[in-house]
């Protein structure tokens, strides 16, 4: 049989042509795009017009974003939502995931229908609440009614606009803290809970002192997924609120997308858009750091 | 301190059954070890005295009082498991002070009692270190302390040593003894390392296959076995056994005859039986025509330090001797020898395996 050029090739030369497909498609994907976005965010560019008549403006657009008071009042918005839906979602999934920890008739079944939520589409998931929302015929305001309360505006008042799309996103993504949550608490030695029982620990000690601290760095990773996710939430205003009213429920994303896409700012929205990366890697820095020191500890 | 008492114990999980049926009486302050097999019933008849097991029938008794329905944490147990007993995430100190503060003791008196343990147990370069960073030896020791600091009324250890080196091992056995004596607590030990059994205990609980085998002092187990199990698992190198025919003056195996002079009280008359005898009671300073006296070819020998072992075999069946004399010339394998079995210390079982009785 004759041999193929495969044969020929040198061990590294073997392992490079294997990577290159994974790592022309990055380049194409990421490394390109970025070097671009960084490029235009120094530009007064809109894609509507042509690149003749844009020039470098330096770090404007930057400094005109963040002198902006809306620019601010998005975050502040945001970061409202991201506490409010993330906290929601640790506290219900952890309780959750504590109980479908054992084993229990019914437990494997229960967990699937618990992580369905998760599996949708977000945009789906985004006008499904926007219909229980819905003032005058959405459920929401139907079971209200039952237990004796009053008709709500949910969708047209921004103060209850936050918490109908908090519930929707705590909604959709509690699967996930509790997917998590189960496998850590599940991955505990048994031999360490019996130790715990033996020695006398109450169930409430039992989880704080023993359970929690032990599962604390795959929970750690829960949060900060969900953080992430959260912060860049979009799909969900965009079924439900629109941003709206007014722009009194716009993300910090919602309105990059606004600028990029409905007014057409190409150099102010990618200079948002840099600020966002430049956030989200700062926070992620922030735990990895955390989780290696736990990891490292004993 | 309590005395315990099982009361036909039983555990089935669906059609198998892991203890049959146990009975047992174990003294306050007693050191008792459960020795046997894996999957002989000892874990689990110690999981069940611990509570984390519910038996399917039978009582548990501490101090005369029934205790099936308490859950573990109110039995005032103490437990130290095979391998991971520490809270990874705390150190020894806080470890140590976890039960204790489960129990709400003041923070006077759990420092008072940490103390003491650490006193005890020689623990204080290590209390401030996490159980991971500290060697298996010292990991045991500080869940030993933290299971004896709230002066349980029984200390439950299931294979507490078997995770340590053979050489820290024995440094241990002695500790741990040491420690049992001191603290006067009363102790089950779980194992399957039968030389750990006999060094530690007060009396041993030999099981087997869910049942109890027998029941008596180290000394009693390894002198008097009461069937072929206990004969073989007790004892290192194992007991020689060997298919005999009795026949008027002696014992036939195969075609070869080993001569006694009389017939050891238990055999009356003849027939099928199994010799039992331990290898430091089969010596190759045997004379021709004297009772318990063979000639025998050296098929194979060893040494481990100063014992010499050597095997021969008689029927085609096999036997291992000790040399206890040092200056003794090695025996040389491809001679024969004439090997001498201490009539008094031989033992008969039927064929299947009970030991015979004299009549």
């Amino acid at each position: 049989m004759k041999k193929t050029i495969f044969y020929r090739l040198s061990d590294k030369t073997y392992c490079g042509v294997f990577i290159l497909p994974a790592l022309a498609v990055l380049v194409l994907m990421v490394a390109y795009p970025f070097i671009s976005l960084l490029y235009y965010s120094t530009l007064n560019f809109s894609i509507l017009r042509p690149m003749q008549e844009t020039q470098h403006i330096g770090l404007q657009n930057y400094t005109e974003l963040l002198t902006s008071p809306d620019l601010w009042d998005r975050f502040i918005f945001t970061g409202k939502f991201v506490v409010m839906t993330v906290g929601i979602q640790m506290l219900v999934g952890t309780a959750i995931a504590y109980f479908l920890q054992r084993d229990f008739r019914g437990r494997d079944i229960l967990f699937t229908i618990f992580m369905l939520p998760m599996m949708l589409c977000p945009i789906v998931v985004g006008f499904l609440w926007r219909y229980i929302f819905n003032s005058e015929w959405g459920m929401a305001n139907y079971l209200l009614k039952l237990i004796g309360g009053e008709k709500m505006d949910w969708l047209g008042r921004s103060e209850n606009a936050i918490w109908a799309v908090v519930i929707a996103d705590a909604w959709m993504w509690t699967p996930f803290v509790i997917l998590l949550a189960t496998a850590a608490f599940r991955s505990i030695p048994n031999d360490i809970n019996e130790a715990a029982d033996i020695d006398g620990a109450s169930p409430a000690l039992r989880f704080f002192q023993i359970t929690l601290p032990l599962s604390a760095p795959i929970l750690l990773i829960a949060l900060l997924l969900r953080l992430i996710d959260a912060f860049k939430q979009n799909d969900l205003f965009f079924a439900m609120t629109g941003g709206g009213p007014g722009s009194e429920t716009a993300t910090v994303s919602f309105m990059l997308g606004k600028l990029a896409f409905g007014h057409f700012y190409t150099g102010e929205a990618s200079a948002l858009a840099v600020i966002l990366l430049l956030i989200i890697t700062g926070l992620s820095m922030i735990f990895v750091r955390y989780l290696l020191g736990i990891s490292q500890k004993g | 301190m309590a005395s315990i008492k099982l009361n036909n114990l039983t555990m089935r999980y669906g059609n198998s059954t892991a203890v049959n049926g146990i009975n047992l009486a174990i003294d306050d302050g007693e050191f008792v070890v459960f020795l046997g097999p894996s999957g002989c019933g000892k874990t689990t008849t110690l999981r069940c005295i611990a509570g984390l097991e519910n038996p399917t029938s039978g009582d548990i008794l501490f101090d005369g009082v029934k205790v099936n329905h308490l859950h573990a944490s109110a039995r005032n147990v103490a437990m130290v498991f095979q391998f991971i007993s520490l809270y990874p995430h705390k150190t020894v100190r806080k470890n140590i002070a976890f039960p204790l503060r489960a129990r709400g003791l003041s923070e006077a008196q759990i420092v008072e009692k940490i103390k003491w343990v650490e006193d005890v147990f020689s623990l204080s370069e290590v209390m401030d270190r996490y159980p991971n960073s500290l060697p298996p030896g010292s990991r045991q020791l500080a869940a030993l302390a933290r299971a004896v600091v709230r002066d349980p009324k029984v200390l439950l250890l299931d294979e507490p040593l078997s995770a340590i080196d053979e050489q820290f091992r024995e440094e241990m056995r002695w500790e741990l003894k040491h420690l049992q004596s001191r603290l006067g607590v009363t102790t089950i030990h779980v194992t399957h390392d039968q030389r750990e059994a006999m060094s530690l205990a007060d009396r041993i609980v030999l099981m087997h296959s869910g049942d109890v085998v027998q029941i008596g002092t180290p000394q009693a187990l390894f002198n008097d076995p009461i069937n072929e199990f206990a004969a073989h698992f007790i004892g290192s190198p194992a007991m020689n056994l060997a298919d005999v025919q009795v026949a008027s003056g002696g014992l036939m195996l195969g075609s070869s005859l080993l001569p006694l002079g009389s017939l050891p009280t238990p055999l009356s008359e003849p027939g099928n039986l199994r010799l039992g005898i331990r290898p430091n009671h089969v010596q190759r300073d045997g004379k021709a025509g004297e009772p318990g006296c063979v000639l025998a070819l050296i098929e194979d020998r060893y040494a481990i330090g100063r014992e010499e072992y050597f095997q021969f075999s008689l029927g085609g069946q096999k036997f291992v001797g000790i040399d206890k004399e040092k200056n003794r010339q090695l025996a040389e394998v491809g001679t024969s020898e004439m090997i001498r079995f201490d009539c008094a210390e031989m033992r008969f079982f039927t064929p299947d395996g009970i030991k015979v009785v004299a009549p």
